[in-house]
């Protein structure tokens, strides 16, 4: 069964959302037809959002375990392994992949990401679980700087 | 004599005679004088008003909602903020015409800075700045978007002539709106037309 727009969470924005960066608090303040996110990507054209069924207000509410993210993080040391992804869920949990539709994928597959322990081209395996993108490079702290296409806040 | 065909109506004549048919018998037919559709957030009945050796100019405002909340407006004559759809008989609600010869009649709306909510679920009768909704007006440019508060144009009143004013309406239905803020930049205000 749909849901009418405008009915609460199902607004415009309900069903749009910006791209979630780690596992930062991401979120400052959330109520009915209000979010604020503290840390993420915005779309650099556009109004700054993406398409999703997993947005904060349509979906997630104040605690966002899921939504729109990518991800990076050292696998092993030795060899030195890292893995970048956009997870179905912070955890990684789920079989599917990450919570950008079909044509955001698109658009970012070849962009750069800049991350902690150096740079990456994003590929198509970036939105694959389990494993997601699979680099060589392993730094303790990894983080994502900066994505092409999208703009950090 | 001829008769002039109108709408909803047609005449055709034969050697048979006149024939008089009606198209759209459910057309809502409009009695003379009686054109006035009660739209939400419409904007009506302006007149200027003189009381002593003050002159001011007053609207009329047609209810609407936001996020299915009934704006206020302030009534000047009882000095207080009253829902749109609950005006007292008196009420006076005054354009800010400010020196100018048009005033703008918008919605402001904010979250509420307890619950987050977009906006209050109900107003706070003493917040002199309430984030519920309220409808004002100013003879200057509509407010600039803040995180406290978005606004809206609802409509325009111009001054044609002297005691002639003429209304361009913006807004002609209720809206849903939403507020989203991403890191230090200014909170966007998106709204729907329902």
């Amino acid at each position: 069964m749909g849901n009418m727009i405008g009915t609460f969470p199902y607004t415009w924005a309900g069903a749009r959302s910006v791209i979630f960066n780690n596992f930062l608090q991401e979120i400052e303040a959330y109520g009915p037809h209000n979010v604020e996110y503290k840390h993420g990507f915005r779309t650099t054209e556009g109004n700054g959002l993406v398409r999703t069924p997993y947005s904060a207000l349509g979906f997630n509410a104040a605690t966002p375990t899921s939504g729109p993210n990518f991800t990076a993080s050292g696998v092993t040391v030795t060899p030195a392994q890292s893995r970048f992804g956009s997870q179905n869920s912070y955890g990684g949990a789920g079989s599917s992949s990450g919570m950008l539709i079909d044509q955001d994928r698109a658009q970012l597959t070849g962009e750069t990401a800049v991350l902690a322990s150096g740079s990456i081209t994003i590929t198509s395996s970036a939105f694959v679980a389990p494993n997601y993108q699979l680099y060589s490079a392993y730094n303790a702290s990894e983080s994502i700087t900066s994505i092409g296409k999208l703009t950090a806040f | 004599m001829s008769i002039q065909p109108g709408t909803g109506y047609t005449f055709t004549s034969s050697s048979q005679g006149t024939n008089f048919s009606i198209q759209t018998p459910w057309f809502p037919w409009l009695l003379l004088g009686d054109s006035f559709e009660c739209s939400p957030y419409k904007v009506h009945d302006v007149v200027e008003v003189t009381e002593g050796e003050s002159t001011f100019v007053t609207f009329e405002i047609c209810p609407g909602t936001f996020n299915n909340q009934m704006p206020q407006v302030y009534d000047s004559v009882n000095e207080v903020w009253q829902y749109l759809n609950a005006l007292a008989d008196d009420a006076n609600l005054v354009l800010d015409f400010a020196s100018t010869s048009s005033s703008i009649v918008y919605l402001r709306v904010g979250p509420d800075a307890t619950t987050s909510a977009f906006p209050p679920s109900a107003p706070s009768p003493t917040d002199p700045d309430d984030p519920y909704p309220r409808i004002y007006s100013t003879g200057g440019t509509l407010p600039t978007d803040s995180d406290t508060f978005g606004y809206v144009a609802i409509a325009k009143v111009n001054q044609v002539s002297a005691g002639v004013y003429t209304v361009e309406q913006y807004v002609t239905g209720s809206l849903w709106g939403d507020r989203l803020k991403t890191g230090t930049a200014t909170a966007v205000y998106y709204y729907a037309r329902i």
